[in-house]
C-alpha cells in the first residue's frame, strides 16, 4: 500500500471518531481529485463548490461507514461526489451545454510514481485494463458517462447516434467490463 | 476490492451498471431506483458497479476549489457540532408527536392491535383477524425488520383520517445522520415520506399527496441521510428495512 494510501485510510478513520483535523488532512489530499469529478459533471465553478462542500459535510458524517475491505478511500470519496453531483443536476434538469474543451480532458495518468496513487493500485489497472479491451465506441460511451454524467440520450445527442445504438455500447461495454471485472 | 459472487440475473445486472454509471433517465431510471430499495441483490450489485467504476476517477484530474470551500465546511460542521452539544439539531427540533400504546389502540383500533401483537411476537407476522379480511380496510399496515440488526418499524397508516403511525426500534444514527421513511410506488420512483426518530412511537398527518401514495402493495423503506432537514431526492445506500404495506 502507496504511504499516501496509508495515511488517507488512517485520516478517514480518525475523523470517523469526531477528529476534525483529520478531516482537515483528507480534505487537503482529495479536494482536488473529488473537486475534478464535480466540476466534470456540473460543469459550473461555483456550483461544483457547493457540491465539493456538501460532500465533505457528507464525508464527516459517514466516515465511520467506510469500509477499506470494500474499496479505496478515493472510490469511496469519488462515488460520494459523483452521486451527489448527478442528484444535483438531476434535481435542476441542469443540462450541461459547454463546448468540449472547456475543461481539462480525460487523461490516464499512468506516468505518476505508484506512490503518489490514492486509488488501489490493482483496482485501478484492471480497470484500466479492461476498459481497454473493450471496443473504442463503448469505452469512449463509458467514460463519457463517467466523467461528465451524461445519461442515455444525452450521449447519443453528444456522439450523434441513435438512443437505440448508444444503449446498445453501453450495455456491451459494461458486460464486457463485468467479464473482464469478474463479477 | 471485494469481489463477491452476486446472485443476480444477467439483465438485472446490467440495469445495475446503467444505475451506477448514471445513464438512466424516465421510467428506466424509476425502475431502477425502486428495485435499488427493494431488492438487496440489486443494491448489492450497484455498490459492486459503483465501486469499481469509480476507480476510473483515479484519472480525472486535479482542480483546486478556492479556500472558501474548506472555511464552509467547518462553519457546516460547527453548526452541527453545536447542535449534539446544547442547541437543539434539527431532528430535535421537529414536533415529534409520542403516543403511548393506549392512544394506538384506541385512535387506530384493530390496526394497533396488529401492532401490538407485532411487538410482544417480533417474527410472527400473521397478525389480521379473519373477520376484518373479508371487508374492505381504510388501514394499512407494514412491519419491517432485520434480525440481524434488531432494526424493526411497524408502520400504520390510517387512510380516512389521514393519520400515519410508527412504532420505531434500534434505528439510531450517528451524529448528523438520521433515519428517512420512503414510499416506492409501484413502477414509480422512492418518495421520501420525511425523517423520523431513532427509535418509539411516533405519529403525524399525511399530506394529500403522500395518502396517494401510500396504498397497499406499495413497499415502504428507510435509510440513513444527512440530517439537513429537508426530505431527500434519493435514498442512500444501504437500505436498512424494507417491506410491503399491506391491507389490514
Amino acid at each position: 500500500m502507496s504511504e499516501r494510501r496509508e495515511l488517507l485510510l488512517k485520516a478517514i478513520s480518525e475523523t470517523a471518531e469526531g477528529d476534525r483535523s483529520s478531516l482537515k488532512t483528507v480534505y487537503e489530499m482529495t479536494s482536488g481529485k473529488v473537486f475534478a469529478t464535480i466540476v466534470r459533471i456540473v460543469r459550473d465553478r461555483e456550483r461544483s463548490e457547493d457540491i465539493l462542500q456538501e460532500v465533505f459535510v457528507k464525508v464527516w458524517s459517514r466516515a465511520g461507514r467506510f469500509d477499506p475491505a470494500k474499496g479505496s478511500p478515493i472510490t469511496w470519496l469519488c462515488t460520494i461526489a459523483r452521486n451527489t453531483a448527478l442528484n444535483d443536476i438531476r434535481r435542476s434538469d441542469h443540462v450541461v451545454r459547454t463546448p468540449d474543451g472547456a475543461l481539462p480532458e480525460i487523461t490516464d495518468d499512468e506516468a505518476r510514481p505508484a506512490d503518489e496513487w490514492l486509488c488501489a493500485m490493482e483496482d485501478s489497472e484492471a480497470l484500466a485494463r479492461c476498459l481497454e479491451e473493450l471496443q473504442d465506441d463503448h469505452r469512449r460511451s463509458i467514460k463519457l458517462a463517467f466523467f461528465d454524467g451524461l445519461t442515455h440520450s444525452q450521449l447519443a445527442d453528444r456522439v450523434n447516434v441513435p438512443l437505440g445504438t448508444m444503449k446498445s455500447w453501453i450495455r456491451r461495454g459494461l458486460a464486457g467490463l463485468r467479464s473482464c471485472l469478474g463479477g | 476490492m471485494a469481489d463477491d459472487a452476486l446472485p443476480l440475473d444477467d439483465e438485472s445486472f446490467m440495469l445495475a451498471g446503467e444505475l451506477a454509471l448514471g445513464v438512466l433517465e424516465g421510467d428506466e431510471y424509476a425502475i431502477a431506483q425502486r428495485r435499488l430499495l427493494e431488492e438487496r441483490d440489486f443494491a448489492s450489485a450497484v455498490e459492486w458497479w459503483q465501486l469499481h467504476l469509480a476507480s476510473m476517477a483515479e484519472a480525472s484530474g486535479e482542480l483546486q476549489p478556492s479556500d472558501d470551500v474548506w472555511r464552509g465546511i467547518e462553519a457546516r460542521i460547527s453548526s452541527e457540532t453545536k447542535g449534539v452539544a446544547g442547541i437543539p439539531r434539527t431532528t430535535d427540533q421537529r414536533s415529534y408527536s409520542r403516543l403511548s400504546l393506549a392512544t394506538f389502540a384506541t385512535g387506530l383500533g384493530l390496526a394497533a392491535a396488529a401492532l401490538a401483537l407485532f411487538i410482544a411476537t417480533p417474527r410472527t407476522v400473521e397478525v389480521v383477524p379473519t373477520d376484518i379480511t373479508t371487508s374492505p380496510s381504510p388501514q394499512l399496515v407494514a412491519q419491517l425488520q432485520d434480525q440481524e440488526t434488531g432494526r424493526r418499524l411497524a408502520s400504520i397508516v390510517d387512510v380516512p383520517n389521514q393519520r400515519l403511525a410508527l412504532n420505531i426500534t434500534g434505528l439510531e444514527a450517528e451524529p448528523g445522520q438520521t433515519p428517512e421513511l420512503w414510499v416506492i410506488p409501484e413502477g414509480g420512483a422512492p418518495y421520501s415520506l420525511g425523517a423520523i426518530p431513532g427509535s418509539g412511537q411516533f405519529e403525524r398527518q399525511l399530506s394529500n399527496e403522500e395518502e396517494d401514495l401510500l396504498r397497499a402493495g406499495v413497499t415502504l423503506a428507510v435509510t440513513f441521510e444527512d440530517d439537513t432537514g429537508v426530505r431527500h431526492e434519493a435514498p442512500t445506500l444501504p437500505i436498512l428495512l424494507s417491506g410491503p404495506l399491506d391491507p389490514v
